[in-house]
């Protein structure tokens, strides 16, 4: 008896011990959950979202409230489309900016969105208006190096 | 003469790849009879609970220290890399993203082929040896249902969890070396982590260790079961011995390359 | 050579028709057939090598044979189906030769377990049915034992109390005596007949022990390099003027020496590869 309990008390202490190191890992790193059940998604244009990749995150103020979620082409104005899933507990004004941004000189882009000051709050659903693009290095240095060389 | 010399090494050459190959139909067919078991009635829950034991919670010490060890050593390397690029902050995201997509679900397959694997195989080697699958034979009972889907469920069930907690105890070493010893911020090192290991990292991860949990019961348990189709086989505990060995180096080498495509497949 | 029924009953339980079999290139079992009835000691017997354990695998349906047929309970084993072939061996029993005890299981947990898997009975019962079976094989000692801890002997009569657990209709028992003391062996060949006459089981038991076969079987089948040299009942076979059944019963070696030319082809011959 004893000898058949203390089989189902290991396998069970060991399943515990798994499904736990599981969820532990899929709740601290995989984010499932966290803005899963009730995040709300807002869109928005840009020129061009170059490096910005489906997954990169949403900063409010440096602080990630969200992800992206879908990148697209929008065929009449050629800019690009980029959903963002966002905390609900994030309301935005319709007169935020968001721009795409690099974390350090070399790192990957994300999304910042700068609160703006209107009273009107955007819904779910909804389209922030003001965007800037990302800006890319390489275009920075070359434009560094033709003005340099105006001057001299 | 001359033509001897080449000859017998072409010969040799062709009699190894039909033997490989026969033996590559022989395993596959006994996985898709293994696999049909999950419609046999009934299923052997006691048997399945022991093999779990066996496979699962009697491996879980290894895997821990095994973890500890390789998360310590993984923040070590990363942080002398890191330190040099000003970046120690990203020190949890590359623990992280090496343990959960790479080191874990290999490293935790290849310990449970040595540790339960090799094992497994003996065992049934054994078994058919001592004719004790042809007694089970005889006595009506399905060496498939009872013998062998047991085991396959027990590693499809313990090598992912195994998996799991290697990588929780592995970013813990981690944290050890890095947060403990070269006060690296506590909340640097989470928060990279949580910021770069997505769920399509940890899919990747369980993934891998599913698959490597199938292969590994497949061919430990099809190396041991069909030990006496071998040609040129050896009876008795050399044979075992044998058989046992070369299933821990197949089992090994399958699982590098399936890492591999899996890696490339999903990356 | 043809098969003679047993004189007290001719209710066939098993047949065998024109086994040949081979490994590789190599011939094991030439025409061999054979028919047994119902409540007889069937002993084949024959010298390590003689085919007699292909054989046996044969009859009980664990390989196939290249040609012929075998006949199980009124069964041909060539077309059964898997579960068809299963019930069959829920009615006879077979003990191996090392006893191929499950060596992760205790005694009694093999004993009991084709009870276990084919019957609905409760633990209680089938814990007596398999006490009774140990005690007839004297082993009730050893319930809780580990089949590691046991001697040859031992494992044997472990082995024949968990064929005979279902009461079979059948018994194939697989090299009694191999291995044993001269005493031991003795008490199971007691064994044997007291099944047979107490359960009226039809026993076949390969051997290779002339003394053992003389004293428990019915009749005989000698087996000599896959081809029957003698098949008949004890007297016939100690009256048998072949000269390879003569060697046998006087212990002689075995004249394995070819002949001039034949010796020659046999030195000089290259593999064929």
């Amino acid at each position: 008896m004893t000898n058949k309990s203390s089989l189902e008390m290991s396998v069970g202490l060991f399943l515990v011990l798994g499904l736990l190191s599981l969820s532990y890992l899929a709740v601290k790193l995989g984010d499932i959950g966290v803005f899963a059940d009730d995040a709300y998604t807002l869109s928005a244009r840009f020129v061009s979202s170059s490096g910005l990749t489906e997954g990169a995150f949403v900063e409010v103020g440096g602080v990630r409230v969200g992800t992206v979620q879908n990148i697209r082409v929008d065929f009449d104005s050629y800019e690009s489309v980029v959903d963002m899933s966002l905390d609900p507990n994030i309301k935005l004004q319709d007169d935020a900016i968001a721009s795409i941004r690099t974390s350090g000189i070399i790192g990957d882009k994300f999304v910042k969105i700068a609160p703006g000051g209107s009273d009107i709050y955007l819904e779910p659903g909804d389209e922030i208006l003001e965007t800037e693009s990302s800006i890319s290095i390489e275009e920075l240095i070359s434009k560094y190096i033709f003005e340099s060389g105006d001057k001299e | 003469m001359r033509m001897m010399g080449v000859r017998l090494p072409l010969i040799s050459l062709g009699q190894t790849s039909l033997a490989a190959l026969e033996e590559l139909g022989r395993m596959g067919i006994f996985f898709a009879v293994a696999m049909r078991q999950i419609f046999a009635r009934p299923w052997e829950l006691r048997l399945i609970l022991q093999q779990i034991r066996f496979v699962g919670a009697r491996s879980v010490v290894v895997i821990a220290v095994a973890g500890a060890f390789v998360g310590m050593v993984v923040a070590l390397q990363f942080y002398d890399t890191l330190v040099r690029f000003g970046s120690v902050s990203m020190l949890g995201s590359a623990v992280g993203l090496s343990l959960v997509r790479e080191l874990g679900p290999v490293l935790t397959a290849l310990i449970i082929i040595g540790r339960a694997g090799s094992a497994t195989c003996a065992e049934i080697g054994i078994m058919r040896t001592d004719n004790q699958i042809d007694a089970l034979e005889c006595m009506a009972v399905d060496p498939y249902r009872y013998l062998l889907f047991p085991r396959f469920i027990a590693f499809l069930v313990a090598v992912p969890l195994l998996t799991a907690i290697f990588n929780v105890i592995g970013i813990f070493g981690g944290w050890f070396v890095g947060v403990a010893i070269f006060k690296v911020s506590q909340g640097a090192y989470f928060q990279s982590m949580a910021d770069t290991v997505l769920v399509s990292d940890l899919s990747m991860g369980v993934t891998k260790s599913i698959v490597f949990s199938v292969l590994i019961v497949w061919i430990c348990t099809g190396k041991g079961f069909l030990m006496h189709l071998n040609q040129g086989m050896v009876f008795g505990a050399e044979g075992v011995s044998r058989v046992t060995t070369d299933a821990v180096v197949v089992a090994s080498i399958s699982i590098l390359f399936a890492d591999y495509i899996i890696s490339a497949l999903m990356l | 050579m043809p098969s003679r029924p047993a004189q007290e009953d001719h209710t066939v339980v098993l047949n065998a028709n024109g086994l040949s079999s081979f490994y590789g290139n190599r011939q094991i079992l030439h025409d061999v057939s054979l028919s047994v009835a119902q409540g007889e000691i069937f002993v084949i017997m024959g010298a390590s090598g003689s085919g007699k354990t292909t054989l046996l695998r044969h009859l009980i349906g664990l390989s196939t044979p290249n040609a012929g047929e075998v006949t199980l309970l009124g069964n041909p084993l060539s077309s059964i189906t898997k579960p068809k072939l299963y019930e069959l061996r829920k009615r006879i029993g077979v003990a191996f030769q090392g006893g191929a005890l499950i060596n992760s299981m205790s005694v009694i947990d093999n004993v009991e377990l084709p009870l276990r898997q084919h019957t609905s009975l409760d633990d209680s019962t089938i814990r007596i049915m398999s006490r009774m079976k140990l005690d007839m094989m004297s082993l009730h000692d050893t319930e809780n034992m580990m089949p590691a801890q046991l001697s040859g002997g031992m494992l044997k009569r472990a082995g024949l109390a968990r064929a005979v657990v279902m009461d079979p209709q059948l018994l194939f028992f697989d090299e009694p005596s191999a291995g044993l003391d001269p005493v031991t062996s003795a008490e199971l060949d007691e064994l044997i007949i007291g099944l047979r006459n107490a359960l009226r089981m039809t026993v076949v038991v390969v051997t290779h022990e002339l003394e053992s076969a003389l004293k428990i079987a019915d009749r005989v089948m000698v087996l000599a390099e896959g081809r029957i040299v003698a098949l008949g009942t004890v007297e016939e076979i100690t009256q048998s003027t072949d000269p390879r059944v003569q060697s046998m019963l006087h212990r002689q070696v075995r004249d394995r020496q070819p002949v001039g030319e034949e010796y020659l082809d046999h030195l000089t011959e290259e593999d064929d590869i």
